[in-house]
């Protein structure tokens, strides 16, 4: 038997010619779970297509059928609230682990020459992965799915020169229009792109290998086989992780809302999922108009694409380029203080000029001030320290 | 060229990691089935989260056989 299976081995990695990909070795470091985070991305997308795969046979984008048929694949279908649950949370672990991705590629510098062409197709795929799920949630058609999409919208339509005619391209004439559309670029558009993107990234990944250590002894450094050692590991970590989307799934349950009817609106609180939240609350802030809203979200996504091109210094640590560490760590602090701001609000309009919200805007942009300082105040710690041992 | 041309020599301490795995996953069961027997929550639930930790239990399998075969 062990024969055979060894023969069928072999014929397999001839026939495929995989004995040049079995002999890659990677980096010790790379088995650190951080070095994970883009594969966990990819696995939670092949989740979801497979249970959007499910979804979709029961799914009808018609407006007085929407809301019908997913509470029929939830309740009719065996096994559809688990599919529709694994569904969900994969989609939210597929941004979360985007993040986190974008997050530890930014602070290692991982940007860098020769990588700059990857960190901008993988912003795309932030982007794209984001609407994934924007264009999601809206197919659910109960209360809060539609109120969160068109504030949503409003967004997109108040975008200068370019807004009106996105709002037609995306809202279309009618809610039917819009819920078709949506439907299309959540099953097939953005699928798509997202795949060709993944296989661009993962071309340009492969061809330029991991980038440096950032303590820059790469020469030195200890190296592991790909196969199987490295390929192992990843099989646990995305085991792992299918097995908490499936234990998560049983324990809470998607939930689906009212439905929404136009004619019989009811006041529900709006909240939009979490990736949403920082952005929500700074729009739902008194004073606040949508422009600032798309202006903030393109000038964070301006810098990011072009941070490779203006960080210019060959340290790679984080400590030893202050500046740019300062500039993220601010802008997770933000995005952060403002997402919790946001849960501890639900619904309300806030203002800066609230005395009950001034103490905690003041704590927020306090918390960014103390950031800078705290980056640069270890970054001088970090060289002093360096230079105690250069000199010995 | 073959799937054991990677490993190492076998030995023999697969056996006490086999008798945790399988404690593992009997303790798992009879948790599971408490708290079905107990109506805390219905069939589904308990089928869902029953899977997540045998895909978790079988990550640790996996781990453990990479540790005991590969390194």
């Amino acid at each position: 038997m062990s024969n055979l299976s060894g023969k069928l081995w072999r014929w397999i990695v001839e026939r495929a010619e995989l004995s040049g990909f079995l002999a890659e070795r990677v980096p010790k470091r790379a088995e650190n779970p951080m070095y994970y985070l883009g594969a966990m991305t990819v696995l939670a997308f092949l989740i979801q297509v497979t249970t959007g795969i499910l979804l979709a046979l029961y799914y009808r984008p018609i407006i007085t059928e929407a809301y019908e048929s997913v509470s029929s694949v939830m309740e009719n279908v065996m096994h559809g609230s688990l599919v529709r649950s694994l569904h969900y949370y994969a989609g939210n672990a597929m941004i979360l682990f985007a993040i986190l991705h974008l997050v530890r590629i930014y602070f290692t510098a991982a940007y860098r020459k020769p990588r700059e062409l990857s960190w901008l197709v993988g912003l795309a795929l932030g982007l794209l992965v984001v609407f994934a799920g924007f264009s999601g949630y809206l197919l659910r058609w109960d209360e809060r799915a539609v109120g969160a999409t068109n504030i949503g919208l409003s967004l997109a339509t108040s975008v200068p020169v370019i807004g009106p005619a996105l709002r037609n391209i995306v809202r279309g004439t009618g809610l039917q229009d819009t819920l078709s559309r949506f439907y299309v670029f959540h099953i097939a558009l953005i699928p798509a792109l997202i795949l060709v993107l993944f296989a661009v990234h993962i071309h340009m990944v492969r061809t330029h290998g991991l980038a440096e250590s950032i303590h820059g002894n790469r020469k030195e450094e200890k190296t592991i086989p790909f196969f199987p050692h490295h390929l192992l590991s990843e099989i646990c970590l995305a085991l792992v992780l299918a097995g908490i989307l499936f234990a998560i799934s049983g324990v809470l349950p998607a939930e689906l809302g009212r439905k929404y009817d136009p004619l019989n609106p009811t006041r529900v609180v709006l909240e939009p999922e979490w990736y949403f939240m920082a952005l929500y609350q700074f729009l739902k802030t008194k004073g606040i108009l949508p422009i600032y809203g798309i202006t903030a979200t393109a000038g964070v996504a301006v810098i990011l694409a072009l941070v490779p091109f203006l960080d210019r210094s060959e340290e790679r640590h984080p400590l030893a380029r202050p500046f740019f560490t300062a500039l993220g760590a601010v802008l997770v602090v933000e995005v952060v203080a403002m997402t919790l701001y946001g849960y501890s609000t639900p619904g309300l309009i806030t203002s800066v000029y609230d005395p009950t919200a001034l103490p905690l805007f003041g704590v927020v942009q306090a918390a960014a001030v103390a950031v800078i300082f705290i980056v640069y105040a270890q970054s001088r710690v970090f060289r002093q320290r360096r230079e105690r041992v250069r000199k010995q | 060229m073959s799937l054991m041309q990677y490993s190492k020599q076998e030995t023999d301490q697969d056996k006490p990691w086999l008798f945790i795995l399988v404690a593992i996953l009997a303790s798992q069961i009879v948790l599971i089935a408490k708290a079905y027997e107990a109506h805390l929550v219905g069939a589904l639930n308990i089928f869902a989260i029953f899977i997540g930790l045998l895909l978790i239990l079988f990550a640790e399998a996996v781990y453990v056989g990479k540790i005991l075969f590969y390194e």
